[in-house]
This record gives structure tokens, sequence and C-alpha cells, in this order.
């Protein structure tokens, strides 16, 4: 403060006020203030944007990595489904058999039961006609 | 049979290695790789921690079994991964006694014996080690070189373990056996102490059942994985085995009963049978614990069929009506059985519910001694039930102390047999089978054989006439103070008994042929008419494939084949209904119809076994005819001329092969019918025998001394001496009791042939050959002879007759003196 201000100037503008800086440059201050202003809404907009734009990579990225794998997957299972498809006929087969088997147990049964049947059926037809063998 | 499966995946949080069944069979014991030890009811699936923290990851349990029916076992052995095994206390959890048994690998099995005296460990080192009941080491039984998965022990304490591909049997004071079983590391074994196979499963995808000896008996196709476990059930008729996502059940023959498919189970690395045989545990790779619970179990009987739904639910048809009832028990069912019109069901409570067929709305309800084998077995008016015999009424005739000193585990119905007065059981020495007559509560006797009995059947009527199979397949039949009778049949696979007749039926010569006894009693009668009465079958459809009859009802006999299928075949109605009139309602008349009616010589021969034992002599002789024996139609002629009642009926005693009873018969007429019976003896070339009859009297001394002297000496007899022997003769013959004596008149005749008439010598030899029956003497000499060709050249057959028997005597007379002794 003890320095006394030689290069200030100290002005009154139009409307009376008092002015440190003179008219021209109080001026472009204001203008350069109010396009500061104006730059720092744009890269905040920017920003906003960019983050936006960050996150929707990400939710691509992700769908496409699980997209991926799931592909990896479909390939593997298609690798694999030969294979499986052999087990699984095995497995069938297994089945078969011893589905075959029990039909042929039942088939074995119902044969014998035929004939005692028919044997039964001989006797009462012998009872039935009464006639001496 | 099918299995109804549960998976609980809530129990254990890692791997479950193992589990078991507490003795008492409700509640399932798992020990998983989280270091627990659970516990779940078998019924309503609680579950509660016994051990919570076992410090070592356990491997195999085993409960040690109880040793007496009212005594519960509650000691658990486990072993570790760590090498060590833990015997603790079942319900609590308690560790009693650690034993580091390994000290390089884990010990991964581990068994008690039969009777809880001796614990078997298998290490992965490949030893085999044998401690106490206490944990002391008795002996390491081997050192195999490969880890032991598999161990099990037989009835005599024999124990069977694997390695590597291979199964060994060590038996005490016999050759250690050893057989390759599988082809890869067989994983688990089991041996059934009931029916005595062995079954075991590998990593190459078979299972395999053997008999005690290592023969194999079945095979089964490769499954999709390896067969982590196998478990018999307790009663051996069926055992389960454990795979990848798989559970079967099969029966002991291997045909499969079930395949379920355990959806995300992963490995069956343990199975295990509650003590009742209804329940099954396992122990899975993807922590679940398998609850299943045995169902649809069947039976027919007639016409009606029976389903056991689930554990609880019974469902009765009646196809003849197409009426189908159901029947709803508070408790498991243990066992049902269905035979002679009544329905039997075991309940867990214990009860047993009594069904009449005819009014299935009203059951007799019983209360059962709590037991740990429940068998049933039915006869007409009896059944058995927790081994008490009740009558259908539900009132009990007999109870278990008639059994003493049997230890019932281990019998089955092959081995346990019942009828209307009689129960039989095969002793724990398996060669000797006790009668119990079930009225009078008490043993009448025991039937000691060689070899090991394998099946016995009792039959209806004639109630304590035994038939049994034994290990070599020969069927003997049994009567109480009688004979044991050889039946002419080898490679006997299997018996029963009808249960309207006394017919019995066996599958013969490894399943090739069925013969079917009409009257087996009739080896008692006559053994010449054996084969008269039976018929034989070819069986193709059985053959080699060791069929078991499974049921003889009225005329149906069902067999089951070695790959499960029923086989049913019938065999003749008519002689159940000549038993029903004969034996039932004595019209022989009407007997004698249906036999003229039918005209199948079988019948005959079994109206003649019936008549001859029941002394209708007017029906044997019309039988007899009809069957063409004409020497024994001779004899019966003869004794219808018999007056005495006595004589005859020593006669009839003669011809049925008892010597005892017609010498009896004789000696206690009144007045003691005494030169008879001495006539009898000597012409039985019992000399020992006739002169100790005729020791008082020094007439008859004389007589037996000159008749032996007759058969017996080189030389013949002097005139003087065959004037003296007439003259006693005559002297005995004019006593008012002996009053038909001309048959010995006749046999003199005989011996002088040729003064005779040819057809009254014919029918004399006819007569006495029957008479003589019981010496086989007659036979060796005649080997070959029908009566009715005797007509020619009879002189000439005297007078052989009369050489070759005296070139024979002195053998025959030996075999005769042996004959009678034994």
């Amino acid at each position: 403060m003890g320095e006394p201000l030689a290069d200030v100037t100290v002005s009154f503008d139009d409307a009376a006020n008092i002015r440190v800086f003179d008219h021209e440059k109080f001026e472009n201050t204001g203008e350069l203030r109010d396009e500061c202003r104006d730059f720092a809404s744009k890269v905040g907009d920017f920003t906003e944007n960019v983050q936006t734009f960050v996150q929707v990579l990400d939710a691509q990225a992700k769908i496409i990595e699980k997209e991926k794998l799931r592909a990896i997957g479909q390939r593997n299972l298609v690798d694999a489904e030969i294979e499986t498809r052999k087990q699984k006929q095995r497995q069938r087969m297994l089945l078969l058999q011893e589905r075959e088997a029990e039909l042929e147990r039942l088939e074995t049964q119902l044969n014998s039961l035929a004939k005692v049947e028919a044997d039964q059926l001989a006797l009462i037809e012998k009872l039935s006609n009464n006639e001496l063998n | 049979m099918r299995v109804s499966c549960r998976l609980l995946r809530e129990q254990h949080k890692e791997l479950v290695t193992s589990c078991a069944w507490t003795p008492s069979g409700d509640e399932l014991l798992t020990s998983a790789d989280d270091q627990t030890i659970k516990r779940v009811h078998g019924d309503d699936l609680t579950t509660e921690t016994v051990v919570g923290d076992t410090d070592g990851f356990v491997t195999k349990m085993s409960w040690c079994p109880s040793l007496n029916e009212k005594q519960t076992s509650d000691t658990l052995a486990v072993c570790c991964s760590d090498g060590s095994f833990r015997i603790l206390h079942g319900s609590t959890g308690r560790e009693e006694k650690r034993v580091q048994s390994y000290n390089t690998g884990a010990a991964i099995s581990i068994q008690w014996n039969l009777d809880g005296s001796a614990l078997a460990t298998g290490g992965e080192d490949g030893t085999v080690k044998i401690w106490s009941r206490v944990g002391m080491l008795r002996n390491t039984v081997a050192t195999t070189g490969f880890p032991v998965y598999g161990l099990c022990w037989g009835r005599q304490d024999e124990l069977l373990f694997s390695a590597g591909k291979m199964l060994t049997i060590e038996q005490r004071e016999r050759k250690r056996m050893q057989w390759k079983a599988h082809d890869a590391t067989v994983l688990a074994v089991d041996w059934n102490p009931v029916n005595n196979l062995i079954v075991s499963g590998g990593e190459d995808r078979r299972y395999r059942v053997w008999d005690a000896f290592g023969r194999q008996l079945f095979q089964s196709q490769p499954m999709e994985h390896v067969v982590t476990s196998i478990s018999w059930s307790p009663n051996g008729s069926a055992f389960a085995v454990g795979s990848y996502d798989v559970l079967k059940i099969c029966d002991k023959t291997g045909w499969t009963h079930a395949r379920e498919d355990l959806r995300h189970a992963g490995s069956v690395l343990s199975l295990a049978w509650s003590q009742d045989g209804t329940m099954l545990g396992g122990a899975c790779a993807s922590r679940a614990v398998l609850v299943a619970q045995v169902a649809n179990r069947s039976l027919e009987w007639k016409h009606f069929h029976v389903v056991l739904k689930d554990a609880k639910q019974i469902e009765v048809q009646n196809t003849l009506e197409d009426t189908t009832e159901s029947i709803v028990f508070r408790d498991r069912v243990l066992d049902v059985s269905m035979e002679f019109g009544f329905l039997v069901v075991h309940c867990a409570t214990p009860q047993v519910h009594i069904y009449a067929l005819s009014n299935l709305g009203t059951p007799q309800i019983v209360d059962v001694p709590h037991t740990r084998s429940a068998l049933l077995l039915q006869s007409s008016k009896t059944f058995l039930a927790a081994w008490t015999v009740f009558t259908y009424e539900g009132r009990r005739v007999c109870g278990p102390q008639a059994l003493n000193g049997i230890v019932v585990q281990g019998l089955d119905r092959s081995t346990v047999a019942l009828n209307d007065k009689v129960l039989a059981i095969l002793e724990n020495n398996r060669t000797s089978v006790r009668l119990v007559d079930t009225a009078r509560q008490q043993a009448i006797g025991v039937i000691q054989h060689k070899l090991e009995i394998v099946q016995i059947a009792l039959c209806k009527h004639e109630t304590d006439m035994l038939a049994f199979v034994d290990r070599n397949g020969d069927l003997f039949v049994h009567c109480n103070g009688r004979k044991t009778f050889k039946l002419p049949v080898t490679m006997v696979q299997s018996i029963a008994v009808n249960d309207e007749s006394d017919a019995l039926v066996a599958c013969t010569d490894g399943g090739n042929k069925m013969v079917v006894w009409y009257y087996p009693q009739i080896v008692w009668i006559d053994p010449d008419l054996l084969a008269d009465t039976s018929t034989e079958e070819e069986t193709p459809v059985l053959a080699a494939k060791q069929p078991q009859i499974v049921s003889f009802t009225e005329t149906l006999v069902t067999v089951r084949t070695q790959n499960g299928s029923l086989v049913t075949s019938s065999v003749s109605r008519y002689p159940s209904l000549l038993h029903k009139l004969v034996a039932e309602e004595r019209k022989w008349e009407d007997a004698i119809r249906l036999c003229r009616f039918v005209n199948q010589k079988f019948l005959w021969a079994i109206l003649a076994g019936m008549a001859i034992k029941m002394t209708h002599l007017d029906t044997a002789e019309i039988a007899l005819a009809a069957t063409e024996h004409v020497a024994k139609l001779n004899f019966i002629l003869y004794l219808k001329e018999v007056e005495s009642e006595k004589v005859r009926m020593a006669e009839l005693a003669l011809y049925r092969r008892d010597l005892a009873s017609a010498e009896q018969i004789l000696l206690h007429a009144n007045p003691p019918l005494l030169y008879r019976a001495i006539k009898m003896n000597a012409r039985l070339f019992r000399w020992e025998r006739a002169k100790e009859l005729a020791a008082r009297d020094p007439q008859l001394a004389k007589l037996v001394q000159l008749y032996e002297k007759r058969w017996t000496s080189q030389e013949a007899l002097t005139d003087e001496e065959t004037k003296e022997l007439k003259a006693i003769k005559v002297q005995y013959s004019e006593k008012p009791q002996d009053d038909d004596d001309d048959d010995d008149d006749d046999e003199d005749q005989d011996e002088e042939g040729d003064k005779e008439d040819s057809d009254k010598v014919e029918r004399a030899r006819g007569r006495e050959e029957d008479a003589r029956g019981s010496s086989k003497k007659h036979s060796a000499r005649q080997p070959h002879r029908d009566p009715g060709e005797q007509k020619a050249g009879d002189a000439d057959d005297s007078a052989d007759l009369e050489e070759e028997a005296d070139e024979e005597d002195g053998r025959e007379a030996s075999a005769t003196v042996m004959e009678a002794k034994s």
C-alpha cells in the first residue's frame, strides 16, 4: 500500500462509475470473462457427453463380452455335441437294452401263460364233451 | 420293484463320503468332507448333527451289529484319511477310542464282522488289518500293494477284500482264495450272509455276482460310468448298485429290477440298506444325501394281485371281479404275504394285520415282538411272523422260545418252512433241521445231514414230512421215525410243495427238467411206485438259468429264471382232486371212478399208494391191477385172504419195508405170534434175531437151526432133518393162532418146486417177492424178472432160485443184517 500506484489511471466512465482500467480494457476483460464462462460450460458438456459415451461403450462391452462367452460356450457345446450325442446314444441304448430285457421277460411269461391257458381250455373241452379218452 | 428317491442337498456343505443306517433302522448317518457326521430320519427327513467336527476326513463308517434281538448296538466305527480309525458312541457321537492304524496313507475301508467281535480295516497302502472289539491289533492279514477299497466279512468269519483287480477271501484254517474279478480296479464289494453270494463292482463299469467259491454267476453289461458302490439288501433278495447319477436295484440273480436317474447327484459313493430292507441310503459326491424307499413290490395269489404302492400303502386287486381296494397303514410296511386266502401285513409298529381276502374291511391286528428280520410264512391255518406262530384269528400258537439256540438272522423263505402243525427251521450249522410242533411248542425232532442244506419244504397233509435239498443238489425226503429217502434226481435247483395236496415239484438237472412227485410219501409205502407217481417234463425255457420256484399253487408252478422272467407251467389237476377225495373225504368209490375216467397210470399208482397206506385193500387191488403190477396185485389178493388182522398188518408193514414194526405187530399180538415172527426173520435171513426170539423154546430154536443150515451151509438137509422140519412146522401150524399158515406151506412148496402146479408157484413167488420186500436180496437175485414172464420154465426157475440162493446166501444174509441194524 505504501507504493504509489504510478501507472494506475483512475477514470470515470460514461455512467460515472469509477474505473481502474480504461474503457477498452474493461470491455475486453468483460468479453474474456463471458467467453471463459462459455468455454467452461462447453467443457462441462463435453465431459458429460464423454462420460455417457463411455458408459454406453462399457455397457456394449459387457454385452459383447457376454455374447463372446456365450459364443465360446456354444462353440464348445457344438464341439462336444458329437461326444454328447454318442454318450446319449449309449445311455439310450442301455435303457433300451434294459427295456428289451424286460420285454423278453414279459414275453416269456406271456408265452408260458398262454400255454397254461391252452392246457386249461383243453381240459374244459374234454370235461364238457364228457367223452372218455 | 421300484425305488422312490429323494435327494437332500442341504445336509452337507461338501462331498458326502459314507453313510450307514442305525441298527434300529430308522435313521441314516452320513459323513462328509465338511468334517461333520449328521443324522437324518428316514421317514420325516429331519436332520441333526451327531459330530460337529470330526477332526479328520471320514472315509467310511460301519455300525457294530447288535449281538441279540433285545440289545441294540450303539457302537460306530469310522475310519479317516489321516490313517486312524475311531470307535464312537453312535447316538451321542462321543469318541471312545482312537487308533492310529496306518502311518502312510489313509484308512479307506472299515467293517465289523457279523457278530461284532472283530473289526477289519483296509488302507490306502494296501494292508488289511484285523482289530479286536476294543481296538487292539490282532493281526495284519495281507499286504497287497493296492488300495483296499472294499472289505467285508462272511458267515464263518472269512474276510473278503479287494485290491487292484483282485478279490481275496482270507479264511481260517484254509487256503487263501484269490481271483481276478474285474478288468480294472475293484471299487466296491459286498457279501450277503443269507444267500452267501458276493457282489462286486469296479472301474470296468461292470458289476458281477459270485458265489462263495469265487465262481462267477452273473456279469452285467458295462454301465455308462464306473460302479462306485454296491450293497446287498439284508435278506439277500436284491442288491443296489451306485454309479454316476444312477442308482440300480438288481435281483440276486443279476437282472435289473429298477434303474433310477439321480439328476445332479454325482457319483453315489456309498450305499446302505436299512435293517428291514425297506429303505436305502446313499452318499453322493455332489453333497447330496440320497434316501430311497422301496416301492411297487407286488405279489400274486390265484386271482388276487397285491402291490405295495409306497412304504405305507397297499393296493389289493381282485382280477376276477375287477375291483381294487387300497389299504393305508400308519407305519411302514416291512413285509407282505398272501396265501391260503389271507393277506398278512407286517408293519414296523410292530404289528401284524391279518385280512381275509373275502373281506378286506375288518382286519385282525396283533402286536408282535420287535424283530430285525421280518419273515412271513403262511400255512392254511397258521402263519409265522416275527418268529411267532399265530392263527388267522390272531391267536398266538407258538412263541419264539421254541427256536432257542437258533440265530434267526440269515434265514429266509428257503430255510424255514411251516405247515398247520409243524415249523421246520434250519439250524445254524446249516446241516440240521429242527422240527417244532407248533401246538405243543416243542421240538419234535432234528434231522441231521452230512452236507449243508440249502432249501427245505414241508408237506401240507403229511405234516411231519420234510423235503430238503443239499449243497450237492440232491433231494431228500424225511419223515419222523422213518428212513430218510433220497429221490432219484440230481442237480436240484429248487423245490416247492403244493398248497392243496402233498405234491412236490423240483427243477432238476440244472433246470433241464421239472419233476413232479404227486405222492412223495409213497417212498415209505412202496418205493417201486415212486417212478409211477411222478411226471417229468423237459423245460428248455429254464435250462441253465438257475430256476427258482416261486410258488406251486393249485396246479400252477411258477418259476423265476435267472433273467427275471416268470415262467408258469401247469401240472395235472387230477392228483389234487384224488387227494381231496381220499385224504379228506375218504370217498374210495369216487376216487376209483375218477381214475377210471382219467385212466392214466400215474393216477392209479397214486391211488394204489393211498389205498395201501390206509389199508383199503379193495381199492388197492383195483389200482394195482390198473398199474399192471402183477406181483403186488397178487400180494394184495393174498392179504385179502388172510383172516387175522394182526398178520395182515404185519404183512403190510413188511410190504412197506418196515421190518421193525412188522415184528412189533406180531410180537405184540395177543397171544404173541412168535412162530410167525421167527419165520419172518428166518425168511429174511436174519438168523441172529430169529435165534434171539427162539431162545426160550427148544423146538423153535431147532427150527431156526434147520432153516439156517438149509440156506447157509454147503450140504443139503438130510432126509431126517427135512422130516423134523416138517414136523415142527406142522406142530406150529396146528396151533390156533396160526390159522392161516398156508402161506408158509406155499413157501415150502415153492422150495420143492417141481411137485406143484406151476400157476400156483408163480402166485406164491409173487407174494413172497413182495413179502420179502425189505431185503434187497430178492431183487439182487432176480434183477429184471417180471412176474408175468415167469410162467415159462417155472420149474427151472425154482431150481435156479435154490442154487443162486446157496451161492449168495452169506453175502445177502450179512447185507440183511446190516440193513436191519441201520
